[in-house]
């Protein structure tokens, strides 16, 4: 499965590239994506901050920005496990865009932001039945910003967690559903 | 046990990873970018529920806070011990009156408090404890061996940031619709305006009949609200992720001038950071 | 009706409060000036250990129970006055040099692995030989002239025994191992003998006087 890295060097953060085409590799393979696949990661080490989105699927590009990949307690360093629930989670989000029956989504930078979380939930949840570490409170705090404070929205993340093989139709009814227990 | 206790000291478990400030202020990347087609920057902005990465921001920063509150319970407790009571006129062997270790007693229980309660706000947002790293940043610049210059960095300084901090933290709880956040925030800044009253107090009690000694603290002051202004960080800026509260450090005792000048130094320290980024990154391209 | 003019008891059937206690109103002031001293001892080194002890649980119950013991001082520095000591810095002293040497060893241990120690010093020898103390003069002094004395007794005796089993549950569970076992009884040993040669916290006779004389006997 050819992963390329994008800068082959950094210059900025102490991030080898060899590492995070390895992880990316293993990443890719444990979640059943076709082995011919080339996969882009682009990395932006100009900023800290940490924003990630899969920005094509033909060919396969992943952009990040390098705090997204950073070992919050060692500046400027890789954190692999951070890492593997990032990169894990975009992957994932390649497989179901590639995935015929999971249907048509929109680009990453036209989701709305309670979509793009719930999709996150639906993906870390799969990564952490494939033996990831995850962390399941930080996703739920997320997923509550976005959904709400609300039992409603609790009852619609223990779905998107546990649940295979949903459609995107599925992931945004559930999503919907959650947020119209908001109050107006 | 010795008097005056040195940062590098701090008691930890092996959960706690400190940062030395000079690695965050090399760092040549910038979180303030040139957005294409404006003369705006792009930047972390203000810690609003409409920013994607809001909730992780939050979590961060709720972090930042429960290792500086231990850093506040710390500095209180060190100000109980390592002064004597007596009159204390600045010379010599530090003493202050018994009535400023009994408030500064108090302060340690508040703290002890609100790093309680920061840890359940962590269990609420999923967060470790020593998820992220601690700056020891506050313990340093804060507790100073004067125990004017003491009060002025801790009470003053400190815990006028966390004032500014809680107020950010509650008007974002209040927005994100998270009530156990917006609960907690706003327990904890009564505190505070309680803490940094008490230094306001103390510094013109302890400095009346001594005014050279009231313009250094309040010199110590602008020094610390600079450093503390974590290069922009906290500012008066609308972009500024942590806004000046100007009405609860009204309530704790700060002239409307204080803030103003305060407002200034957060300026400058954005400036620096600014100019000290660009350097950065050309020693980098070089 | 009742008739409000008719005369009532001014100490009712259930207010079985004599006026006699052990202490003069100088007896008291001493004492109380000893008690004001070990607690500010008391306070401020659980606020100086606050930054020396890793555990975080630790690190955050000796904060609160600073607070306690300054409030306790605060509460003997407002009685003094109150028992004719208008001066109370005179009578905030300890009772002799021996008490002296305790706090200093008691206060002495400031390593981060010296966790132990701190709290054997606080919770197994002084928060005891305090509840005793209190206890005595409590049980003592009159409840009718010296009221405001036993009002702070009864609020600090409760602190004293919270905070005193808070102490003792941190310390059983730090205790490991056979030679954490052995620290804490040396470190205890120690201090208590030293507390011993003061005689407790307000001197000799802080409990009072428990064995009897020969006279006393067949009197």
């Amino acid at each position: 499965m050819p992963v390329h890295v994008q800068p082959e060097e950094f210059s900025m953060v102490f991030f080898d590239a060899h590492e995070i085409r390895a992880l990316t590799e293993e990443l890719a393979q444990e979640i059943g994506l076709p082995a011919e696949l080339s996969i882009t990661v682009d990395v932006d080490e100009t900023t800290p901050l940490g924003r990630s989105v899969v920005q094509s699927v033909d060919p396969v590009v992943i952009h990040l920005e390098s705090g997204a990949l950073e070992d919050a307690k060692r500046p400027r360093q890789l954190d692999p496990v951070g890492a593997a629930d990032v990169l894990g989670r975009l992957l994932l989000a390649v497989r179901d865009r590639l995935d015929p029956a999971f249907g048509d989504a929109p680009p990453d930078d036209d989701l709305p932001l309670p979509h793009s979380v719930a999709w996150q939930v639906y993906s870390v949840g799969r990564l952490s039945r494939l033996g990831h570490r995850t962390n399941r409170q930080r996703r739920l705090y997320q997923f509550r910003n976005r959904h709400g404070f609300t039992d409603t929205a609790d009852a619609a993340f223990d779905r998107l967690w546990a649940a295979e093989g949903l459609t995107w139709a599925e992931l945004v009814q559930i999503s919907d559903e959650a947020r119209s227990a908001l109050p107006a | 046990m010795r008097k005056s206790f040195p940062v590098e000291d701090l008691a930890r478990d092996e959960r706690f990873v400190r940062v030395p400030i000079m690695d965050r202020i090399n760092d040549p990347r910038t979180a303030r970018q040139e957005q294409a087609g404006t003369k705006g920057k792009r930047g972390p902005g203000r810690l609003t529920p409409d920013r994607p990465d809001a909730p992780d921001a939050a979590r961060a920063l709720m972090h930042g806070i429960f290792t500086g509150e231990i850093q506040a319970l710390e500095g209180a407790g060190r100000t109980c011990w390592d002064f004597e009571v007596g009159s204390g006129n600045g010379e010599g062997i530090p003493e202050v009156p018994f009535e400023l270790k009994l408030d500064m007693a108090r302060q340690c229980w508040d703290e002890a408090r609100h790093c309680e309660i920061s840890i359940k706000l962590s269990d609420h947002m999923g967060t470790e404890i020593g998820e992220f790293s601690e700056n020891t940043f506050l313990y340093e610049a804060a507790c100073n061996p004067d125990p004017v210059l003491r009060l002025t960095g801790v009470n003053r300084a400190l815990e006028g940031l966390a004032i500014d901090v809680f107020n950010t933290m509650r008007e974002f709880g209040d927005v994100a619709g998270d009530a156990v956040l917006e609960f907690c925030e706003d327990w904890m800044l009564a505190d505070e305006v309680t803490h940094v009253k008490m230094g306001s107090d103390w510094l013109r009690r302890l400095t009346a009949d001594d005014k050279e000694r009231q313009q250094r603290a309040l010199e110590f002051q602008r020094v610390v609200d600079k450093l503390f202004s974590l290069g922009g960080f906290r500012g008066d800026e609308e972009d500024s992720p942590v806004r000046l509260a100007r009405r609860f450090r009204e309530l704790a005792g700060f002239k409307d001038d204080e803030m103003d000048t305060l407002a200034e130094v957060a300026r400058e320290a954005r400036q620096e950071m600014d100019a000290r980024i660009e350097a950065n990154r050309a020693a980098v391209a070089q | 009706m009742a008739d409000p003019k008719k005369p009532r008891a001014p100490f009712a059937p259930w207010d079985r409060r004599e006026l006699p206690g052990t202490f003069t109103v100088e007896e008291s002031a001493r004492r109380v000036g000893h008690y004001k001293w070990i607690e500010m001892r008391l306070f401020e080194v659980l606020g100086g250990w606050v930054a020396t002890v890793p555990e975080l649980d630790v690190k955050l119950r000796l904060g609160t129970h600073c607070y306690h013991h300054a409030w306790h001082a605060e509460l003997w520095h407002k009685r003094l006055p109150e028992l004719r000591e208008m001066n109370p810095e005179r009578l905030t002293a300890p009772p002799n040099d021996a008490l002296v040497a305790f706090v200093d060893a008691m206060t002495e241990p400031e390593a981060p692995e010296l966790t132990i120690e701190k709290l054997v010093g606080a919770y197994r020898v002084l928060a005891p030989a305090k509840i005793a103390a209190y206890t005595y003069h409590l049980n003592n002094t009159s409840r009718i002239t010296d009221a405001p004395t036993i009002r702070s007794l009864g609020f600090i005796l409760q602190d004293e025994m919270d905070d005193w089993r808070d102490g003792e549950m941190m310390l059983q569970s730090l205790i490991e191992t056979e030679d954490e076992l052995q620290r804490a009884i040396d470190h205890q040993t120690k201090l208590q003998r030293l507390l011993l040669a003061a005689g407790g916290i307000a001197g000799p006779g802080t409990i009072g006087e428990s064995y009897i004389t020969e006279e006393e006997t067949h009197a």
